[in-house]
């Protein structure tokens, strides 16, 4: 079960997000916090590293669920929040990138670091992690 | 392999740090204790809110993986909070941190009649212990 999905600018903006399952909804400003909030944990947790140089937090384990996140080679963050017990979130968030680039920057109206409105990435989205 | 044990009370004073298998010069170990409670606390309120279900804020979190290593993460219901660092593939070690608390930190810090609450362990005795405990782990040197 994957109960939602956040994607980041390379400046931590919140510029997507999407619930899939069961989870209580918050005020727009609210999301945009945890964004912010998520890209700074991010960046202090690879300057805490005790082991020479670090990427940021991958994945964060708790009681009711589990964040995995995957940052490209531009800064773009993706994460999602899903059952501890989901299975291959890597591959998802491949999928979700691959999906990004095709039906997000491949858009012609899509401006780059802006917030996504493409029906058709949203449709894609709502296929892939719908079920 | 385990990196470094944090242990912070509930007022956010490290009151404990060492550290193995050092791979970097920790300069500033004091700022870098600030730093990390600064961060925890923020998490915990982050994994609270995006939390689906309700989730109980002592317990609720885990552990942390970047590329290079792994945070786990133990509080008791009294917020001392014991933190140990390892490479990203280790296993779970919260039922370690959970004897470390109970066998360990309660039998030579609690119970020693010279130790002042809240401040830093300076006990021969637990540090002796929790240096066995640890090397004795199969997580300490793989």
């Amino acid at each position: 079960m994957i109960y939602s999905l956040y994607i980041l600018n390379k400046a931590g903006t919140l510029i997507y997000q999407n619930d899939y399952g069961p989870t209580e909804k918050l005020s727009h400003n609210a999301y945009i916090r945890l964004g912010s909030t998520f890209h700074s944990l991010h960046a202090i947790a690879s300057n805490l590293s005790p082991a020479g140089s670090s990427s940021g937090i991958e994945l964060i384990e708790t009681e009711t669920f589990k964040l995995q996140c995957f940052q490209t080679h531009t800064g773009t963050k993706f994460y999602i929040i899903a059952d501890p017990n989901h299975p291959n979130l890597d591959e998802t968030l491949q999928s979700i990138y691959e999906l990004y680039t095709d039906y997000v920057l491949k858009n012609p109206f899509y401006e780059i670091e802006m917030s996504i409105r493409c029906d058709l990435f949203d449709y894609k989205l709502q296929r892939l992690l719908g079920d | 392999m385990i990196f470094n044990i944090y242990i912070f009370n509930k007022e956010g004073v490290c009151i404990y740090f060492e550290e193995w298998n050092k791979k970097k010069g920790s300069a500033n170990t004091a700022e870098d204790q600030k730093l990390l409670f600064g961060m925890l606390y923020s998490l915990k309120a982050f994994i609270s809110t995006s939390s689906p279900k309700p989730i109980d804020p002592k317990t609720g979190f885990h552990c942390y993986k970047t590329s290079s290593y792994k945070l786990h993460f133990y509080e008791t219901l009294s917020g001392t909070k014991f933190i140990i660092m390892t490479d990203p593939n280790t296993p779970d070690l919260r039922e370690d941190l959970k004897k470390i608390y109970s066998n360990i930190f309660v039998e030579y810090v609690i119970k020693n009649p010279v130790y002042q609450p809240n401040t830093a362990i300076k006990c021969d005795m637990f540090i002796n212990h929790l240096n066995a405990y640890l090397k004795q782990t199969p997580a300490f040197n793989n």
